[in-house]
């Protein structure tokens, strides 16, 4: 039986925090509780008597662990957690069916359409150039975690979130271009106002076209950064697991 | 007067920090020695149970006051420690002087000086 196991699993099991806030505490608590039992020996006591003392420095009060979680929730956090953790991941199973629906759907409607590239305004650029940067990082992370099967949360964590950074900034681009295409038209149709519902057409259909393919770009993006934090968090469970049955 | 209160209304807490805050301002350290150094240093008035350590830390790091960085050992264990931030040795310099002029003012109520 490890020493350590009992002490970090009461703790895991008391801890109400999602990942990979919950891991990080249980690691931290692990290497102190290792050094303090360490110290404990260099100053002469035997190893049962520094594991006894170091355990009991370390046993967890309710209330500090509920400080703890208290301190690491965010807002959203605090909103999910009137949940239950079968509930939340029942709708995340709900919501990431939607999202492939909703991908599907736009393919289904983008392949048969290529006019849709060619329609789509100057932003479109911008889009491409946001989303192959995002796609090729999310290539990188998912060889990382499916291909070489890596186990270190951490350094999978490095780097992931630019992936939903990007897809935001597809949305902005997508729906600036939208509105800045508008404004042009404004212009265009004060100085020449015979053919205004012309102007107003075209940037109907560059318009729309961009922030359409704009907002595919950042559904799919988002979908392989949901993935990516999900294989990352198990790997944070396992991680955390490993460490409370080291001995 | 400093801009910086002690928070009469949870003494102990606000004591808790100014003893972590000031043992910081050596330099960055890890938990458990954070514990042990304040513990030794005010030969032993002052013991930390971990589980109480960790939240005020925590909520110290949320606050910007310090940070907290990971390193690893040499056998691949990741260790945690912190250190002050510049707006933490601020705050710190301002909350030391707060709690002197609290237990000036505490000495004064109930002895009618400072020793």
């Amino acid at each position: 039986m490890s020493w350590k196991r009992d002490v970090l699993r009461e703790i895991d099991a008391r801890l109400d925090l999602p990942q990979p806030a919950r891991s990080r505490v249980i690691l931290e608590i692990a290497a102190d509780l290792e050094d303090t039992s360490r110290m404990l020996t260099e100053r002469g006591l035997s190893l049962d008597e520094a594991r006894e003392q170091a355990t009991r420095r370390f046993e967890p009060s309710g209330d500090a662990l509920r400080e703890i979680s208290a301190v690491h929730a965010a807002g959203l956090q605090r909103f999910l957690g009137r949940f239950s953790g079968a509930s939340r991941r029942r709708w995340e199973r709900v919501l990431l069916v939607l999202l492939f629906l909703f991908l599907l759907l736009g393919t289904r409607v983008l392949l048969p359409a290529p006019d849709l590239f060619a329609s789509a305004g100057p932003g479109l650029l911008a889009v491409v150039t946001v989303t192959v940067g995002a796609l090729l990082l999310s290539a990188l992370k998912l060889y990382e975690a499916f291909v070489r099967q890596r186990q270190d949360s951490r350094r999978m964590r490095r780097g992931l979130d630019w992936i939903l950074g990007l897809a935001g900034v597809d949305v902005f681009v997508g729906l600036s271009a939208f509105w800045l295409g508008l404004y042009g038209v404004a212009g265009r149709s004060t100085e020449d106002p015979a053919t205004s519902l012309l102007y107003l057409f075209e940037w109907l259909v560059e318009g729309t076209a961009t922030a359409i393919l704009a907002l595919q770009a950042a559904v799919l993006l988002s979908l392989l950064w949901y993935l990516l934090s999900r294989r990352t968090e198990t790997v944070a469970r396992f991680e955390a697991e490993a460490l409370m049955a080291a001995d | 007067m400093s801009r910086v209160h002690v928070d009469t209304s949870n003494l102990s807490r606000s004591c808790n920090e100014a003893l972590i805050l000031g043992s910081l301002r050596g330099g960055a350290r890890h938990g458990y020695q954070l514990a042990l150094e304040i513990e030794e240093r005010s030969k032993g008035m002052f013991g930390f149970n971990h589980g109480t350590l960790y939240p005020i830390l925590h909520r110290l790091e949320k606050a910007g006051l310090i940070s907290g960085s990971w390193s690893e050992d040499g056998g691949g264990r990741r260790r945690k420690s912190y250190e002050l931030t510049r707006k933490g040795e601020k705050h710190t310099r301002e909350l030391l002087e707060a709690w002197d002029e609290f237990l000036d003012a505490f000495h004064e109520a109930v002895k009618g000086e400072r020793p």
